[in-house]
């Protein structure tokens, strides 16, 4: 055995080649706080990758800023170790993510390294895709209208703001308002939206400078909700450096993009762009980048516009798949006209505003349907949907009116009575808890019964308990026609009739 | 640090004659010791001998090798360059063997076995 070895080691030397040839090498001159200065690497590329050679091993860096007699380049690993004079190297390559569908139920680093403790991602090492974490977005050629809903599975937003696949909605909020529950409701309910019809949405989500503990307890959500198996998760905790914070939503984009390229649904959540636009200003200033208004670099705007830009709808020749952005926005007392969240309320294409105030109600999710918008959601919405969805607007609508009547309920005339009770059980059948997504069929229905005054003799607070014990009835009695409204995603005169008539039959149950 | 080397190069090249360079020298030494720039006079000292080197297209070359070079050798490596060209040597340990050349800071030829056995187990 070990003859065999030792011949083999004596062969691999034997074969060993190694051509002396000139490189380009840099030397640093400065460094602290994750930057560094370069002297030499005049043929450096813009976003290339570089590579530190330190005491304790290689660091790789990327060059962010090319100067005349330096480079400014961005430690991406360990900035302790790196010390002046040590020698940089060009690697050819700008900043790349390995990826494949491996990647699905693991959680990984900004540059793909495991971090769940699952062992190596690739096995094969031939198998996996460098997605270069800076691409262009696709032209508009390239591109079709967003046509299919994406679902979320929540209430509110799938009957009022409604998201479809290849759009970018803005989650914007103050803390603790549920930004993220929405989130991951939304990757949950892509499990019940598979069907043998319809392929999944493989979701991403990218936890831009949040606690570990959080993800962590995201992570177990997931896998208790059966959704980490077409999941990834792409961490930059607080704890990692503002550079690794900087790459996280672009490496996540580039693994969305694979799904895309392939023709599947993808959708990426980046938690949060708030974080990402403070890891962006920390870098910037260290460079030495002139800050413009609250400190964030000139170029804040043009890092989320290539970045959102890069979520689309793919048309039928390049394989028809779709990338959907869901960025979320944490707001300061409720400030959206602050600077970040202008910005990315530009950007996108309409946002889900969630209140303090509301939340605090009891109303959760907490949805300001008023400021709340999709400006491109509506055609990618259901007809059954659409349907029962309009009327429910303008109710709510009309309720907010008469909203400031409610206390003089005694004195107000019948027609007013009758319209902010429907208001009040609207907004009841609206309330949903956490982690638990309802289908779109069962939406369809619980908003076709409390707009059509199945639920107005039924007591305020005992809505929903009702209305869960109706549709568990239809659902026994009744399924085929859930399952029609599902396949077809219409409501036809026929299915109305029996619906209908099925409703009064279960009426008051 | 550019601009004194700049300048100090430029004033340099307007004259001629021995004296008036001898003037230009002390009047630079004076400018640094007015603003005070005079701590860094040797890294000043050692950019303008470098932009002087590459005026004249001669290169500035420095060969590190792990051990004391013979003078042989030293002669046989300073032959491949030209007469124009800085020609430094340093010794470094970690090189184990071989010399690694560095052209104008940026031009790096490693023949060193540390390069070589880094690049085996990379």
């Amino acid at each position: 055995m070990s003859y065999e070895i030792i011949e083999k080691l004596k062969k691999e030397i034997a074969d060993y080649k190694d051509e002396t040839k000139f490189d380009h090498i840099g030397l640093v001159t400065e460094v602290g706080d994750g930057i560094a200065k370069i002297a030499g690497l005049s043929k450096a590329l813009s976003q290339e990758l570089l590579t530190i050679e330190t005491k304790k091993g290689e660091v790789a860096a990327i060059a962010f800023n090319l100067e005349e007699n330096f480079v400014g380049v961005v430690i991406l690993g360990e900035a302790q170790s790196v010390k002046v004079g040590d020698r940089v190297h060009q690697t050819g390559k700008v900043v790349s993510i390995k990826v494949g569908p491996e990647l699905l139920g693991r959680v990984v680093d900004p540059l793909g390294n495991s971090l769940d403790g699952k062992g190596a991602i690739f096995v094969d090492k031939d198998k996996p895709k460098d997605y270069p974490l800076e691409r262009s977005a696709p032209s508009v050629v390239a591109r079709e209208s967003v046509n299919t809903p994406l679902h979320t599975g929540i209430k509110a937003v799938d009957a009022m703001i409604p998201i479809g696949r290849g759009q970018r909605e803005l989650i914007i909020g103050d803390r603790q308002t549920g930004k993220t529950a929405i989130a991951l409701d939304t990757i949950i309910n892509q499990r019940q939206e598979a069907s043998d019809k319809r392929q999944g949405v493989i979701c991403i989500y990218v936890a831009v400078g949040q606690k570990n503990s959080k993800v962590a307890k995201l992570v177990k959500t997931l896998e208790e909700k059966d959704a980490l198996r077409y999941s990834i998760i792409v961490s930059a905790p607080a704890s990692s450096p503002a550079s690794v914070q900087y790459l996280a939503p672009f490496a996540g984009c580039a693994i969305g993009e694979f799904f895309m390229d392939h023709g599947q649904d993808a959708l990426v959540v980046y938690d949060d762009l708030s974080k990402h636009a403070d890891a962006y200003r920390q870098l910037s200033l260290l460079l030495r980048r002139p800050p413009g208004r609250e400190a964030y670099p000139g170029d804040i705007f043009y890092l989320h516009a290539r970045l959102l830009e890069r979520a689309a709808k793919l048309n039928k020749e390049l394989g028809g798949g779709s990338l959907t952005a869901l960025p979320i926005i944490e707001t300061q007392l409720g400030d959206v006209s602050a600077y970040i969240p202008t910005n990315v309320i530009s950007i996108t294409d309409g946002q889900i505003y969630l209140e303090s105030d509301l939340f605090y109600k009891g109303l959760r999710p907490a949805i300001n349907a008023g400021l709340s918008v999709s400006r491109v959601g509506s055609s990618a919405q259901t007809k059954a949907m659409k349907k029962v969805a309009g009327k429910l607007r303008l109710e709510l609508a009309q309720f907010r009116e008469l909203q400031a009547f409610v206390q003089f309920a005694s004195d107000l005339d019948e027609n007013t009575k009758k319209q902010i009770g429907r208001g009040q059980r609207l907004t009841e059948i609206l309330k949903q808890v956490d982690n638990e997504p309802i289908p779109f069929e069962k939406q369809v229905l619980i908003i076709y019964m409390a707009t059509n005054g199945y639920l107005d003799d039924v007591k305020v607070e005992e809505v929903r308990s009702i209305c869960d014990k109706m549709i568990d009835k239809v659902e026994k009695l009744y399924e085929d026609i859930l399952k029609k409204i599902k396949e077809t995603g219409q409501m036809d005169e026929e299915t109305e009739a029996k619906l209908k008539s099925c409703l009064e039959e279960v009426r008051g149950v | 640090m550019n601009n004194y080397v700049e300048a100090f190069t430029e004033a340099l090249a307007e004259v001629s004659g021995t004296a008036e360079k001898d003037k230009v020298i002390s009047n630079f030494s004076k400018l640094l010791r007015r603003t005070g720039d005079i701590k860094s006079g040797a890294k000043i000292a050692a950019a303008i001998h470098k932009k002087m080197v590459n005026n004249e297209n001669g290169k500035w070359v420095n060969i590190e090798s792990a051990r004391q070079l013979s003078d042989s050798k030293s002669r046989s490596l300073k032959s491949k360059f030209s007469k124009k060209d800085n020609i430094t040597f340093n010794i470094n340990p970690e090189l184990v063997a071989g010399v690694r050349i560095l052209v104008n800071g940026e031009e790096e030829l490693d023949n060193t076995l540390n390069q070589k056995l880094n690049r085996l187990f990379r």
